[in-house]
């Protein structure tokens, strides 16, 4: 065998073993996040009320809400988010219908005008009440499998908790985003962590969830989601409490026709 | 003392040494680091607490610290497919570049729409399908109807009357206090992306951000060109005057010395230059030559009957008081500008007063140690004939016109000159940044196309804000906005008025059907869930409009480029609009960068007011006090007084504003020519002293200090003039405004004084005699 034949082999296993690494992390990733959404599969529905307090340099805000959630066999999630305060949006409700593979679709009631009007899903990167979350940003939370792309990176603890730490790609249209570091913890699989970056690669956002209790024995949901906007240091906290899981919402709560009931 | 100095010689020079080495090790130190040196941005001009500068700073903070460039561009036609597709890219680009954070163009707006589901969408009138393609004809009929169906963006992106022209409307940073060149690199940026499409017949640029750019690009070119002019000028004009190497030498450490540590210690304090402050090496390059001059002179002419020590110590004596006094009023012509509220005129101040003061201390510590080193023998055994003749060989031409008939000229030439008096009457503070470049810059030619294809080149932001409990939506107050928005979109000066009432009233068509009632008259609930709605609909334009909690609203009026004094009658106009329609307890404040730089006209009045207040007190205190004499104050006053007044005059009459730079016209035009007349007259006493008659005196006083005034005054002139060839015009209009000053005040110093003082000293001289005989009979 001459050289040039041999350089050639071990360029080729090298290339193999490799691309063997990558597509082993890729599948890693995916794992993970298969797991998380198997650990949590099962839960029927549940409601919590959420206090979200917006902060700036200058001022804290305070916004009242409801959020009931649906789980959908095969076809995602639903949600309802019923708004309390401040007064002028109060009664105001949004309904979202996050689907495993087509795009979401999402609902407003305005009780001003005691109308229901289909809003597009194409826009997601809209701030969510003024606050940094974005609709896209609330809807990631919930795992939709099909709708990002997966790369394990190593194992990296999240104030001490052990996590593993996944990159997750947008695979849908019209993303704020060209990158999600996600950080998930390797006991329990729930998020810990989460940094976005914006198109341009900049890290964008950081969001940290903690407070994580166990509800049904085995069902973990968290109190409090702090998002901090890394462009403007603007910041703000997502405070969920009185979880519910026995409410016992059907399809048919959580619908358009509901909305305006 | 100069004993003293001449004992401690070497201590004397290495202690200059030093100064000198350290000054250069700090400047070298500033100009290889990383900071900027320039910086024209608006916060430079401001103290902190300025209440400007606050409301300003404080709709940068809510609203974001943002600032809007126009770009015009023009075509064949704005929807043949080539240039849309160009467009495109074009668009694309610029959002790219870094420190731009939006573009507005035809082919990214949005608009909204019912989607064939029925749902609200909010998306790009030109289809994203589209950006790869070259349009079909139908395509672009489509495009073209969606556009024209928004009237929002008709009159600030485009014209329905006009196909050939469309403008592009880009956000970018606005940090105030940012010593990184960001807007030069902005600016050169798009103007290189604009430039790569043939399918563009024409651009133009315009905007706050590209005026500091260019304003940051004219500063660095003229602080390096000011430094070669003057410094050639020095050497050219020393070595010529002079006669001497060794006293060019002499001439060119008196003006090291004296300019490079004031640039040394702006340099440690990390200030960065800016428009004003980059003419502080020119002048003081310029001004810290007069004493040495004088001192020069001084010596050579005593070496001609003394040794080296001797004639420097006795012509130390000689015109020590002169410099002394020359120096304190220089210094005090610059601390008056100390006194202005504009932060680079402060600066010009406080550090030409300090290299002023420099320039006399070496030139009365090192300059004799100098001159007894490098003459060590007296000029009578070797070189004395020719080096007597040195002593007024210009200024002695000058004796016979000082007699004669040549008296009515002058006198006719200097009425003449009172004449343009008339004219200070004309002068007016008011500012127009885009007049400041030449003709032919493309920012020049930018304000008056984009003026010309109908589109606003001036950003003015209107801010309205509401009281404790209260918001846009609150009962009755949506409906006055809508008031006040129609009274300001008639005024002459608003182009196009930007506001999130135009994109509530869009959502509102969409949502309820355009006859779903009256906007004006909606609940404070509905337009707030209206507001919700559009802001869900992902409408991320109305947070450009609306802070704090909804409780701050901004306009935007898109006027065209206005000088202050307009803008003052734009303010008023807005204020009454105001008080018509608004409710009381709504704040309105009108600012914007534009606005800010008009505000600065105030303090510009100011400046040049105590300025000159400063002056006319020390001139009529000061001068009678120097030449311990009423009468020769008087004359002194005259004698400085008419060439600034004639200045002004020209000034009025030329139409010159006073602005930045032409405000410290008074300060530094005084406190660079007066020295003349202080030498001069301080010699006509000395020789009043040694018993001379007053004709005798005037004519030895021509002779002897006549050649360094005529020295000075041609390096003075030739270093204002140097400013004159700025690219930055105020700078050039003040170069040429000191320049015609000095001009003047040298005529009326070596021309005009004599004659004064001769005709003066002849009716003392008679008064006396008169007396005389009377004592006698």
């Amino acid at each position: 065998m001459n050289n040039k034949v041999s350089i050639k082999i071990c360029v080729t296993v090298l290339l193999f073993g490799v691309l063997g690494i990558k597509a082993s992390y890729a599948e890693d990733g995916l794992k993970i996040f298969q797991e998380a959404l198997r650990r949590d599969a099962g839960y029927g529905n549940f409601e919590s009320k959420v206090t979200m307090t917006l902060r700036n340099k200058e001022e804290t805000r305070i916004r009242k809400m409801t959020i009931i959630n649906l789980e959908m066999k095969n076809d995602g999630y639903r949600s309802m988010i019923v708004f309390k305060s401040p007064p002028d949006v109060e009664g105001t409700k949004i309904l979202t219908e996050t689907h495993l593979t087509h795009d979401d679709e999402q609902w407003i009631y305005l009780p001003a005008f005691h109308r229901v009007k289909q809003i597009s899903s194409a826009n997601k990167t809209s701030p969510f009440m003024g606050s940094e979350f974005t609709y896209e940003d609330i809807n990631s939370l919930n795992i939709v499998i099909p709708k990002f792309s997966y790369n394990f990176i190593a194992n990296d603890p999240v104030s001490g908790i052990p996590c593993f730490k996944i990159e997750r790609k947008p695979k849908y249209e019209n993303s704020a985003y060209s990158r999600e570091i996600v950080w998930i913890d390797t006991v329990n699989y729930t998020i810990q962590k989460v940094e976005y970056y914006d198109l341009s690669g900049v890290l964008y956002k950081t969001l940290t969830i903690s407070g994580y209790k166990r509800y049904l024995d085995k069902y973990f949901r968290a109190s409090d989601m702090q998002m901090v906007n890394h462009k403007n240091n603007n910041s703000t906290i997502l405070d969920w409490k009185d979880y519910d899981f026995k409410g016992g919402f059907t399809k048919e709560d959580l619908s358009v026709s509901a909305l305006n009931r | 003392m100069i004993e003293y100095f001449l004992r401690y010689k070497w201590a004397v020079i290495l202690f200059w040494v030093f100064i000198l080495f350290a000054s250069i090790y700090a400047i070298a130190d500033r100009v290889l680091s990383k900071n900027t040196i320039i910086d024209n941005s608006v916060g430079i001009w401001f103290r902190q607490g300025d209440p400007d500068l606050k409301i300003y700073e404080d709709v940068n903070r809510d609203f974001g610290k943002k600032e809007w460039m126009m770009l015009l561009l023009h075509a064949k036609s704005i929807y043949e497919p080539h240039f849309l597709k160009d467009l495109v890219n074009i668009t694309h680009r610029i959002e790219n570049i870094k420190h731009v954070n939006k573009v507005i163009s035809i082919t990214n707006v949005h608009d909204f729409t019912v989607g064939s589901d029925g749902s609200l969408q909010y998306i790009p009138i030109y289809n994203k399908k589209w950006e790869d393609k070259l349009l079909s004809p139908e395509e672009i009929q489509q495009f073209r109807r969606n556009l024209h169906n928004n009237p929002i963006f008709e009159g600030s992106l485009f014209h329905q009357k006009d196909n050939g022209t469309t403008m592009l409307l880009i956000q970018t940073d606005n940090i105030i206090n940012s010593i990184e060149p960001y807007r030069i690199k902005v600016v050169d940026e798009i103007k290189g992306i604009v430039g790569s499409y043939p399918s563009l017949t024409k651009y133009s640029l315009a905007g706050t951000s590209v005026v500091i750019a260019e304003l940051n690009r004219a500063s660095q070119r003229d602080v390096i060109l000011f430094y070669i002019l003057v410094t050639i000028l020095i050497i050219v004009v020393g070595y010529f005057t002079l006669k001497s190497t060794k006293d060019l030498i002499i001439l060119l450490v008196v003006v090291s010395s004296s300019a490079l540590p004031p640039m040394a210690l702006i340099a440690i304090l990390g200030i960065p230059y800016n428009m004003v402050t980059v003419m502080l090496p020119p002048i003081l390059v310029t001004l810290s030559v007069c004493d040495v001059i004088h001192v020069i002179n001084a010596f050579h002419y005593e070496r001609i009957t003394s040794d080296s020590s001797t004639a420097i110590v006795t012509a130390i004596r000689k015109i020590w008081v002169p410099c002394l006094w020359t120096t304190v009023i220089t210094m005090i012509g610059f601390i008056s500008l100390a006194f202005s509220h504009v932060i680079p005129i402060l600066q010009m101040g406080v550090y030409s007063t300090l290299g002023i003061f420099l320039a006399w201390l070496i030139t009365m510590t090192c300059v004799p140690v100098l001159l007894v080193l490098f003459w060590p023998r007296s000029s009578e055994l070797k070189i004395g004939k020719r080096e007597s003749k040195k002593v007024g060989h210009y200024s002695r031409k000058l004796l016979p016109f000082h007699s004669g008939r040549y008296r009515w000229l002058w006198g006719g030439v200097t009425l003449v000159l009172g004449l343009t008096i008339f004219g200070v009457g004309k002068l007016e503070v008011d500012t127009n940044y885009t007049e400041f470049f030449g003709k032919q810059m493309y920012i020049s030619k930018a304000y008056p196309d984009i003026n010309k294809a109908g589109y606003g080149n001036s950003p003015i932001l209107i801010v309205l804000e509401y009281p404790k409990g209260k918001d846009f939506a609150t009962e009755g107050y949506y409906k006055a906005l809508l008031n006040f928005e129609d009274k300001i979109r008639k005024l002459p000066e608003v182009n196009k008025l930007m506001t999130f009432t135009d994109l509530l009233g869009r959502t509102d068509e969409i949502f309820n059907g355009k006859n779903s009632g009256d906007i004006k008259n909606y609940t404070s609930k509905q337009l707030h869930q209206l507001y919700f709605l559009s802001e869900l609909a992902g409408n991320d334009d109305l947070k450009d409009y609306l802070a704090k909690n909804k409780t701050m609203v901004k306009l935007v009026s898109m006027s065209p480029y206005m000088s202050s004094l307009q803008l003052a009658e734009f303010k008023k106009k807005i204020s009454s609009a105001s008080h018509s329609t608004l409710p009381a307890d709504i704040n309105v404040e009108v600012t914007g960068t534009t606005v800010q730089w008009s505000n600065m006209d105030k303090e510009i009045s100011h400046t040049e007011m105590n300025s000159m207040y400063i002056l006319s007190i020390v001139f009529l205190v000061l001068l009678p006090l120097i030449f311990r004499s009423f009468s020769l104050g008087v004359i002194g006053v005259l004698i400085n007084m008419l060439p600034l007044a004639a200045t002004f005059g020209v000034m009025g009459l030329l139409d010159i504003k006073i602005n930045l730079a032409t405000a410290m016209t008074g300060g530094i035009a005084i406190g660079s020519t007066v020295d003349s007349t202080i030498f001069f007259i301080n010699r006509v006493r000395f020789c009043l002293a040694e018993k001379m008659s007053w004709s005798e005196a005037v004519d030895n006083a021509v002779i002897t200090v006549g050649d360094g005034i005529i020295m000075t005054s041609i390096i003075l002139t030739g270093g204002f003039f140097s400013l004159a060839t700025s690219s930055f015009l105020p700078t050039a209009d003040f170069g040429g405004l000191v320049t015609i000053s000095i001009i003047l005040a040298v005529f009326m110093d070596i021309i005009v004084n004599p004659i004064v003082l001769k005709i003066v000293g002849k009716s003392i001289e008679g008064k006396s005699m008169e007396s005389r005989v009377e004592n006698i009979g």
